[in-house]
This record gives structure tokens, C-alpha cells and sequence, in this order.
């Protein structure tokens, strides 16, 4: 296996094979939490943890996991951790249990922390991995920035909960509901394929 | 080849089994860390609210179990008054909203008038519509009504029908519990 170096990590999880807005996994979360960009920071913080945690243990027993029964003892590890997290989360930080609720325990079942698990941490070196499981987590929670920055300027005139446009600003609610969120996030994938596009084509 | 395979599942299976062990442990010890931090919050916060309805009490005791179920009805407390009055009561209720549970504390004067309401949980409430169920305005059109009040009306929320029915299905419930307290249970006559 090459070398690789942390840009090359970095490149991979942000832009290039960016885990929602490239390999469209974990759409259901990014849908569902971006409402409001605090949401999307508890939720990229906790999932990118969990990836970080799991991708480093699978990494180290890969050689130890027989084959045959590889996904569910990814799944064990997964939902151990997410678990843990979970528990965490509710201990310390209560207004993001509150907000994020029933989202955190679905972790468990995000398509992107199986899949890096299977992808990438079952076949690769323990620092690859950890590394591995941070840019994706960073590209996850940027993706998820991205959207949630969108739909809560427009939809509710507010960053970060705080008013940007005054309080006559007229909300566009339909950001705010699950409909636009399919919206936004085309949108956001459409934007990011078409200027990776473009910088590939000049070359 | 059949013994190998046969091996194989045994050798599967225990290693399942230590990795499932292994994260069983971890995730006890954390649990054993925020357990006693994830209770305080839970007291804590229905401190708070039991505070916004009366301000300054800050004693309560659960006499859940004094009563009969009510459905709708999760806890009933009783909380002592700041100014040294009469017991006054909080109901807390769980009613299905537009999208998951709308919970309430309901506060009750001694007399069984309305003290107040405060939302604990409406976060499945659609943003925007349903979640105006949480604003001063609609929970202010419960103050002062009392337990026994039929036909009473309470102004809903525009565009909210469905989270504004399950606030007043709790406090609905809330008043049928709180009847329980201040007036005995009636046995139940069977048509």
C-alpha cells in the first residue's frame, strides 16, 4: 500500500470523496438535523467521534475479525461507541440531547461509519484509519454545515440562533421542513459537483 | 474441509463474543461515570420548570403512586409553597403530537386552578407552526382556569390544530388526575 500523507486524508474526506456531498451516505441525518446549524455542529462532533473511535478499534482487531461474521461485529463496535457517546452527550452537554434527540442513536446506522469500516478501516493501518475516520467526520460535519447554513439563514433569518435580517424578515418555512431539505442539499451537491467539475476540465 | 468450516464458526462465534464483551464493559464504565450526572440533570431541569410556574418553590415530592393511572399522565408532584400556603400540585403529561410527544407540566393551585403551563418536550413539533405551541401566548390562555371547568375554551394555535389539541388533550389529562388528588377516587361504576 502507498504512503499517503494527511492531505491526502484531508482532500479525500472534505472534497473528493466527501462522504455526503460525494458518496451521498448518510443523507437521512444530514436531512434531518440541519435545520439549525448548532444541530448540524452536535451532530457532525458526535458522528465524526464515533468514526474516529470505530475505524481505530476495527483497524486494530482487523486481523482478528473473521471474516464471516465481519459486519456484525463492525455493528457492535459501532453501536457500542455511539452508545457512549450518547451517554456522554446527555451527561455534558443536555440542550444538545435535547435538540438532537432520537438522531444521536441513529449513528448506529449511518451508512458512513459502516462503510469506512468496511471500506477503508478492515484494510488499512491503524493511523490510516484514525486518520481516515477524522476527515471523514470533518467532511461530514462540513457538508452538514453547509446545508444547515443555508436552511436556517433562510428559512428562520438566524445563524447560529442568532437574527441576521432583522425580525421583519420573511421566513421561508418550507426550508425549514423536509422538503426543502431535499432541496438544499441538491443544491449544495449540484454546486460542489459543478466546481470540482470545472477545476477538473481545465486541467 | 467440513471440519475446517466447523471450526471456523466456533472460532467466529467466540471471537463475536469477546468483542461484544469488550463493549459491553466499555460502554458500562461509561455509563456508571454519567448516570449519577444525566439524574441530576433530569431533577434539575424539572426544578426549572416547577420554578417558572411557581416561582421560588423548590421542594417537591413524587406522589405518582398515591393515585390510580391516568392515561396521558406521567408524574404528579407535589410541591411546597415559597410563601408557606398550601400544597400546590405539578402534573407532568405525555400526548401525541404531530410528530412525537408533546410533553407538559402542568401546575395546579391548591384549589385546582390552573397555575400555569410549561412545555417540557415539543420537539417533534413541526419548527416554525407547531412549536408555537411553546410560546407565552397560547399557554397563557390556560391560566386560570380551573379543573372543573366544562366547555372551557382555550384559543389554539393558527396552522398548529393537531400540536395544539395534544397540548390540551394533556392538560385534559392533567385535570382529570389532579380531580383524583383533591377528590378521592370514585370507584369506577360499570354500566
Amino acid at each position: 500500500m502507498k504512503r499517503r500523507g494527511i492531505s491526502w486524508f484531508a482532500k479525500e474526506g472534505l472534497l473528493g470523496n466527501n462522504p455526503v456531498l460525494v458518496q451521498l451516505l448518510g443523507l437521512c441525518s444530514v436531512l434531518a438535523v440541519s435545520t439549525s446549524m448548532s444541530n448540524a455542529i452536535g451532530m457532525g462532533v458526535a458522528a465524526t467521534v464515533v468514526l474516529i473511535c470505530s475505524n481505530l478499534l476495527i483497524s486494530l482487531l482487523r486481523k482478528f475479525i473473521p471474516e464471516q461474521v465481519r459486519i456484525a461485529a463492525y455493528i457492535v463496535v459501532i453501536s457500542g461507541f455511539v452508545t457512549a457517546v450518547q451517554l456522554l452527550i446527555k451527561a455534558y452537554f443536555p440542550a444538545i440531547d435535547k435538540s438532537l434527540g432520537i438522531f444521536i442513536p441513529l449513528i448506529v446506522v449511518n451508512c458512513i461509519v459502516l462503510a469506512r469500516a468496511e471500506a477503508f478501516a478492515s484494510k488499512n493501518k491503524p493511523a490510516a484509519a484514525l486518520l481516515d475516520g477524522l476527515f471523514m467526520g470533518i467532511g461530514y460535519t462540513a457538508a452538514l454545515l453547509a446545508v444547515s447554513f443555508i436552511r436556517e439563514l433562510f428559512g428562520n433569518g438566524t445563524v447560529f440562533g442568532i437574527s441576521v435580517f432583522g425580525g421583519s424578515y420573511p421566513k421561508v418555512l418550507l426550508l425549514t421542513m423536509p422538503a426543502g431539505a431535499f432541496i438544499c442539499l441538491a443544491c449544495v451537491v449540484a454546486a460542489v459537483r459543478y466546481f470540482t467539475m470545472k477545476g477538473r476540465s481545465k486541467k | 474441509m467440513q471440519e475446517n468450516k466447523k471450526g471456523n464458526v466456533g472460532f467466529s462465534a467466540v471471537s463475536l463474543l469477546l468483542i461484544s464483551g469488550f463493549i459491553a464493559c466499555l460502554v458500562a464504565l461509561v455509563n456508571s461515570i454519567t448516570a449519577p450526572v444525566i439524574a441530576e440533570h433530569g431533577v434539575e431541569s424539572l426544578k426549572e420548570n416547577i420554578a417558572l410556574i411557581f416561582a421560588g418553590s423548590e421542594d417537591f415530592d413524587d406522589i405518582t403512586g398515591t393515585v390510580t393511572e391516568t392515561s396521558g399522565v406521567e408524574a404528579i408532584y407535589k410541591v411546597k409553597s415559597a410563601t408557606g400556603g398550601e400544597d400546590n400540585y405539578c402534573v407532568h403529561t405525555s400526548t401525541a403530537g404531530y410528530g412525537g410527544a408533546v410533553e407538559l407540566l402542568v401546575g395546579f393551585n391548591c384549589d385546582g386552578q390552573i397555575a400555569g403551563v410549561a412545555v417540557l418536550s415539543a420537539d417533534s413539533e413541526t419548527p416554525g407552526v407547531g412549536q408555537k405551541i411553546t410560546e407565552k401566548q397560547f399557554l397563557n390562555g390556560f391560566k386560570g382556569l380551573s379543573y372543573n371547568d366544562e366547555g372551557a375554551k382555550v384559543d389554539g394555535v393558527t396552522g398548529a390544530t393537531v400540536s395544539s389539541k395534544a397540548a390540551l388533550s394533556g392538560v385534559n389529562s392533567a385535570c382529570v388526575a389532579i380531580d383524583k388528588i383533591l377528590n378521592g377516587e370514585e370507584e369506577e361504576v360499570s354500566a
